[in-house]
């Protein structure tokens, strides 16, 4: 069995994890659990805690108490759950549904070994973001490799079957290993050397399903019509196979999924959404390129009374019209708190795009390393997150007046053509902010909120649903792309096309000139005082 | 088991009642999902409670508690009134044909005949004789035969009688009993697998009594995939049993020598049968050799034919030393001491109550175990202040000692020490031998009323103070005392004290080939599930009891594909022939071991009875509905000390019963972190109407109790057990799992009633079986409440 650790597929590896087609097709190894002849004795389960040297931890032995199952779930030092569940059953030894049993209806318990399910197309490794975290070798066993594991949880939501499971202590993820140390050395799992009935076996794939498939043929003979194998398809089948009385009604053991599959959201995240996110950034950054070459630089120009009344200082009093008439009037257009909020939500705005994309995509994650390695980033991204929403407030809070859309605004934005190529003569005047900045400053509060709330469920992946959890990457990835566009934008005006926004940001200031040209309005306000 | 756990593999048809096999034999299970996988077989699972064998089982027939011998003797007359038996092994195997004396026959009262309002006299239970032989009839017709005895006496368990007792539906039944009696003929087999659900009833011996007549019926003793099956509950329990471990018996099955037997000969003329049937082969005649043997190897060179081989030596048993009666014994102040090795009486006795009370009386006790077990901690709980004084002894495990396991299947299995026992504690043989030494040299000082048994005994190991399991081995199996060699087999057992042997039934278990025991052959040339070359199965390496059975009169195997023998015309071939290897057909009866030579339908050797006959548990939710006027087994002992309180169905108006399982070894696994974790807290199964109509949700705490004693834990609601009609009413059942105590990791002592912890035989009554002596343990009547 040597060559069982041959690698098929790694995490984190092109986009979305490069597979070797044509290796390992085919000769996968399998387990077969034959759930018509298991009796839920439990010793896979000690098996597995002994063999993995697992502990079984006293809080989640605290069961809950409608059956013999050991504990509601896997944890992540428990990776073998027998599920039990008792089903009430009609004369013809059909499932009924709990509402239509009659009282003292026969019942059949049912007896389901749970455990990772080793995938053709594992989820937990389409989502996994950390490169060699999870790996398929060509015997179709699914590892997680916990030295490069981030805690990301990824893996969580990208799971159909909800196995991998997220340890507090170490904030890795762990799950069954299908005892790829025995099998690389040409044993079986632990569990199936352990089971007494037979009810679990481990070979080749297509010797396993013959199998199965035999074994469900007696099980229909028995009058069990609904009698099958259990080898999801959307997945691309599985390394575990199993042999249900009802193939039909899988949920009815413990909760079984009946189509499982990646899931779209899965696949929208991890394809389309980065290609389009690559797309933009690029389109941005070469528009950005564009319009600077094209346009340039937009510098004040002097206002007539200005330069008249320079002309004049000048020629009465020429030895002193440097040093006053250079000084001209200064503005304060932000202050010390204003821009230690403005820095605060800057820097975090930076290192969450940049751990974000690192997390988003195998081609930057040297971004994760140059920022402390992927645990650092999945621990401080959402707190720093928390605070860059939380300072965002702050900044809406400050400028709420400033920011409120006015009907000038609409003026502005109908002259947007003539502001963009620098016909700043033909734009109407602004108050503090103009109309961009104020939409943009919107947009990114929006963004912001929408981040969050998406960042959420992903921050804390075993406390909530998994299907919040796919919608959210989702949400989380597309918003995180449209706010880094809007951050390309920001900057671009900032430090390449509004000569002295980035010394108002950082002194503090700006001339009267600059505030009449950029800020009419707001200058003759300032001026007022 | 007359057959083994391989052999399983063999059978169509298993039924599994009084047991749970998945749930308390898993890996021996293996053989029957292996049964299942390979011929397509049948499992039928009769049980109060839905339990994890039910769950891989092709049918499932609820029973209410303590009602197994009406089921059975459903069964028996649907075999007979459908003519779904085996009617030429009948007429072969058994004694259908023998012909009785009138007096043994059931009245209307529901005894039988002989009773003298205490005891029923077994010597009006007769066979017609003639010249010492019982006399035949020539056709299962004739009315004096047993087989019409039968017929008649099983004649009133019709299915509406066994759906009214037991509370199955008259459906349910009819599909279990076709299924089963689908056996009675030559092409098919049928085994029946039981347990303690069978041997812990007041007619627990007439239950079993009830499936060997249904087995019988169907010819399925004696072939590969039939017998009667116990399986046991212990690794080594078998070979308990074999070596005497019960007080009735000497090592091999040896009958217990009692005042009455004067002299060695006049005990031997009592326990040595004579043939009823002219091709009997009697085995048992040969008693004497078995017995002067086992002195020889008790007491060596001092045992002589001039004293008796010893004979006075021996206790000579007045009473009734078995569990309940020694514990009734010593609640009464009778006995001062106990050595205690291996058990743990405050947990499994019944009627713990009366169990720590009777500890509580004892001067002292020495206890060897490898956990402080309930017993070893008796002291803390007793209700009365108690001077015995208490000594732990740190004991090994099986792990940490070498010697053999007797299985269910009578395979001794030698086993070899995986690792040094921890600290001080020691192997029970060295504790044994040191106490012993320790006795010896008192006595050998100090004289002593009686020291001869003592200073006689022969002790001859190398090491005396721990003596090798391997030369104990040795002499259980014996020795040619002239040729000083080991013996090969029983047959070599001579009366004369030229061999010895400590166990007549293992000798040829460590010959001078060596530890036959030890060996490791996996390998199964017949395919049967043999396996004659791994470890050594009593009788001589037999794996089928009864096999000459399998064949018929020409020594045709029943089944040709599933030979156990057959006769190829100058001997027997096969598994090892349990008759004269080259007795030819119809020289020998089948049944070597009987009197009669053939099997026993009706049996005369019973205390309550020829025939098994339904009664009622001592504490039963109805009266008998065959007989009012007798509801119990009328020759049940119930003892009546003040701990000994019975209820009453007014009051505790719930059918109880406990059970085992799979995750917990009785009272040791919850000393173990992994085992306790994955069943950590004990629980009562309350079926969901119960619990609806008691307003008990799942979880809930409730009280269970009985007029001895009351457990509390959470209610684990199950759609497992339904509620039963019973003679029109409905009857309700509880489970109890047995596992949980007031000691080990998972005692669950702080919800126990006064520091007991949950212990199932707080519950249980000081009733047992009238032949065995076993407990009571699986019906009784309880009151369910919930505990706010």
């Amino acid at each position: 069995m040597s060559g069982h650790l041959d690698v098929r597929r790694i995490s984190a590896t092109g986009e979305g994890s490069a597979v070797r087609e044509g290796e390992g097709q085919g000769e996968g190894l399998c387990m077969l659990i034959d759930t018509t002849t298991c009796i839920g004795c439990k010793a896979c389960e000690i098996a597995c805690v002994e063999w993995n040297d697992l502990r079984v931890e006293p809080e989640y032995a605290q069961r809950v108490l409608d059956s013999y199952q050991t504990m509601p779930d896997m944890t992540p030092s428990y990776w073998n759950l027998i599920r039990f569940d008792e089903v009430p059953v009609g004369a013809d030894r059909k499932p009924l549904a709990p509402e239509a049993a009659a009282e003292g209806a026969a019942v059949q318990w049912l007896m389901r070994k749970d455990m990772c399910m080793h995938c053709a197309e594992p989820g937990c490794l389409i989502a996994c973001p950390a490169e060699g975290a999870i790996v398929q070798y060509t015997s179709g066993i699914v590892d997680f490799a916990q030295e490069h594991c981030i805690g990301c949880g990824y893996c969580m939501t990208g799971c159909p079957f909800d196995i991998p499971k997220f340890d507090p202590v170490s904030r890795r993820v762990y799950k069954c290993t299908m005892c790829s140390d025995r099998v690389s050395n040409g044993l079986g799992p632990a569990c199936v050397k352990a089971c007494p009935t037979g009810c679990l076996e481990f070979g080749s794939k297509g010797e396993m399903l013959e199998r199965a498939r035999r074994r469900a043929g007696q099980v229909r003979a028995e009058g069990f019509d609904g009698a099958g194998v259990y080898d999801p398809p959307g997945v691309g089948g599985t390394g575990v196979i199993y042999v249900l009385h009802h193939a039909d009604k899988p949920e009815l053991y413990g909760g079984l999924p009946r189509d499982p599959r990646i899931d779209p959201q899965l696949r929208l995240w991890k394809g389309p959404l980065k290609v389009l996110g690559g797309v933009l950034f690029g389109l941005s950054l070469a528009a950005a390129a564009l319009h600077y070459l094209k346009v340039g630089r937009r510098r004040v120009p002097e206002a007539r009374e200005a330069r008249e009344r320079r002309e004049l200082h000048e020629a009465r009093e020429p030895h002193e019209a440097r040093a006053e008439g250079a000084a001209g009037r200064e503005i304060v257009r932000y202050t010390l708190s204003e821009r230690a909020v403005h820095w605060t939500v800057a820097f975090t705005f930076l290192y969450l795009a940049l751990t974000g994309l690192g997390l988003f995509t195998p081609k930057l994650s040297w971004l994760l390393t140059l920022l402390g390695g992927g645990q650092v980033a999945r621990e401080w991204h959402p707190i720093v997150g928390c605070v860059f929403t939380g300072a965002v407030l702050v900044q809406l809070l400050r400028w709420l007046r400033d920011l409120t859309i006015t009907p000038g605004d609409r003026l502005w934005l109908r002259r947007i053509r003539d502001y963009m190529a620098g016909r700043d003569a033909q734009v109407p005047p602004s108050g503090r902010f103009n109309a961009g900045q104020k939409l943009l400053f919107w947009l990114q509060v929006l963004l912001g909120l929408v981040l969050l709330a998406s960042g959420v469920p992903i921050w804390f992946p075993e406390e909530i649903p998994r299907w919040l959890r796919l919608w959210a990457v989702v949400i989380h990835s597309a918003s995180a792309v449209a706010s880094i566009l809007a951050l390309i934008l920001h900057v671009y005006m900032a430090l390449f096309v509004t000569q002295g926004a980035l010394r108002a940001m950082v002194e503090g200031k700006v001339s009267e000139e600059w505030a009449r040209h950029h800020h009419a309005k707001w200058a003759e306000e300032k001026l007022r005082e | 088991m007359t057959n083994g756990w391989t052999d399983i593999k063999n059978a169509d048809v298993v039924l599994a009642m009084g047991g749970n096999p998945a749930e308390n034999h898993p890996c021996g299970f293996k053989w029957v999902m292996e049964a299942k996988r390979k011929r397509g077989a049948k499992l039928v699972s009769v049980d109060p409670r839905y339990n994890r064998t039910s769950a891989v089982a092709d049918l499932y027939v609820p029973i209410r508690s303590g009602t197994d011998i009406a089921f059975l003797g459903g069964l028996i007359r649907h075999a007979l009134s459908s003519g779904r038996f085996h009617e030429e092994y009948v007429k072969l195997h058994t004694n259908a044909l023998f012909l009785l004396e009138p007096g043994s026959e059931l009245g209307e009262d529901g005894l039988f005949g002989g009773f003298d309002g205490t005891r029923y006299d077994r010597s009006r239970w007769r066979y017609a004789l003639e010249g010492g032989h019982a006399r035949r009839a020539a056709s299962l017709d004739d009315p004096g035969c047993v087989f019409q005895h039968l017929k008649r006496h099983f004649d009133r368990y019709t299915p509406a009688v066994v759906a009214d007792i037991c509370g199955s539906s008259v459906q349910d039944f009819l599909k279990a009993a076709d299924v089963v009696t689908s056996t009675g003929t030559a092409d098919r087999a049928g085994t029946i697998l039981y347990a303690l659900g069978w041997t812990q009833h007041s007619t627990s011996v007439q239950i079993i009594r009830a499936a060997a007549i249904l087995q019988l019926l169907l010819g399925n003793v004696g072939r590969p995939g039939g017998g009667v099956n116990a399986l046991r509950g212990h690794a080594n329990i078998q070979g308990g049993t074999d070596h005497g471990v019960a007080f009735h018996a000497l090592p091999g099955y040896l009958r217990m020598p009692v005042p009455e037997d004067a002299t060695v000969e006049r005990y031997l003329e009592r326990i040595t049968p004579r043939p009823l049937s002219p091709a009997s082969m009697n085995y048992w005649g040969n008693t004497p050799r078995f017995f002067v043997s086992l002195m020889k190897a008790l007491y060596g060179a001092r045992a002589t034919a001039a004293n008796g081989w010893a004979f006075d030596w021996l206790p000579k048993v007045a009473d009734n030393y078995s569990w309940v009666y020694i514990f009734d014994r010593m609640y009464s102040g009778g006995i001062q001491g106990l050595i205690d090795l291996g058990m743990n009486p405050v947990a499994n006795g019944p009627n713990t109550e009366k169990m720590i009370a009777a500890l509580g009386k004892l001067e002292w006790a020495v206890i060897a175990e490898a956990f402080e077990t309930e017993t070893a901690q008796f002291w803390r709980v007793t209700r009365q202040p108690t001077r015995a004084e208490v000594f732990l002894l740190p004991a090994a495990i099986f792990a940490e000692k070498d010697g053999s396991f007797t299985n269910s299947s009578r395979w001794a299995q030698w086993k070899h020490k995986a690792a040094d026992p921890p600290g001080e504690a020691r192997a029970d043989q060295e504790i044994l031998a040191r106490i012993f030494l320790r006795v010896r040299e008192l006595y050998a000082k100090e004289g002593g009323r009686f020291p001869d048994p003592i200073l006689g005994l022969e002790w001859p190991y190398a090491n005396p103070f721990d003596p090798s399991l391997e030369e104990v081995a040795k002499e259980i199996n014996g020795r040619d005392l002239t040729a000083g060699k080991q013996l090969s087999g029983f047959a070599e057992l001579k009366a004369d004290g030229s061999t010895s042997s400590g166990n007549w039934l293992y000798c040829g278990s460590f010959t001078e080939a060596g530890n036959l025991m030890a060996r490791r052959d996996p390998r199964d040339p017949s395919g049967l599930g043999r396996h004659e070359g791994w470890a050594w199965n009593w009788p001589m390496n037999r794996r089928i009891l009864y096999n000459r059975a399998g064949a018929d009169a020409e020594g045709r195997p029943w089944d040709p594909s599933r030979p156990a023998i057959r006769w190829d015309g100058s001997r027997w071939t096969g598994d090892v022939p349990d008759t004269l290897s080259d007795a030819p057909p119809g020289a020998l009866d089948a049944f070597i071991m009987l009197p009669e030579g053939v099997a026993k339908l009706w049996a005369p050797d019973f205390a309550d009875g020829p025939f098994p006959e339904h009664y009622e548990a001592a504490e039963h939710p109805v009266e008998n509905l065959l007989h009012p006027k007798t509801t119990s087994n009328p020759v049940a002992p119930v003892f009546k000390g003040d701990l000994d309180r019975l209820g009453d169905v007014k009051e505790y108006d719930i059918v109880a019963t406990t059970f085992r399982l799979t995750e917990h070894f009785h009272y040791w696994t919850k000393h173990i972190a992994p085992t306790t974790a994955l069943q950590p807290e004990f629980f009562v199964e309350v079926p969901e109407g119960l619990a609806a109509a008691r307003g008990i949700r799942n979880e809930d705490r409730v009280r269970v109790s009985t007029p001895r004693g009351a457990v509390e834990g959470r209610a684990l609601v199950t759609k497992r057990i339904r509620a039963l009609k019973v003679a029109g009413r409905t009857i309700w059942q509880v489970a109890i799992p047995i596992h949980w105590g007031f000691a080990g990791r998972a005692s669950g002592a702080k919800g126990g009633a006064e520091g007991r912890g949950p212990m199932a035989n707080l519950l249980t009554a000081s009733v047992v079986d009238p032949n065995s002596f076993t407990p009571e343990y699986k019906t009784f009547l309880v009151k369910l409440e919930k505990v706010s």
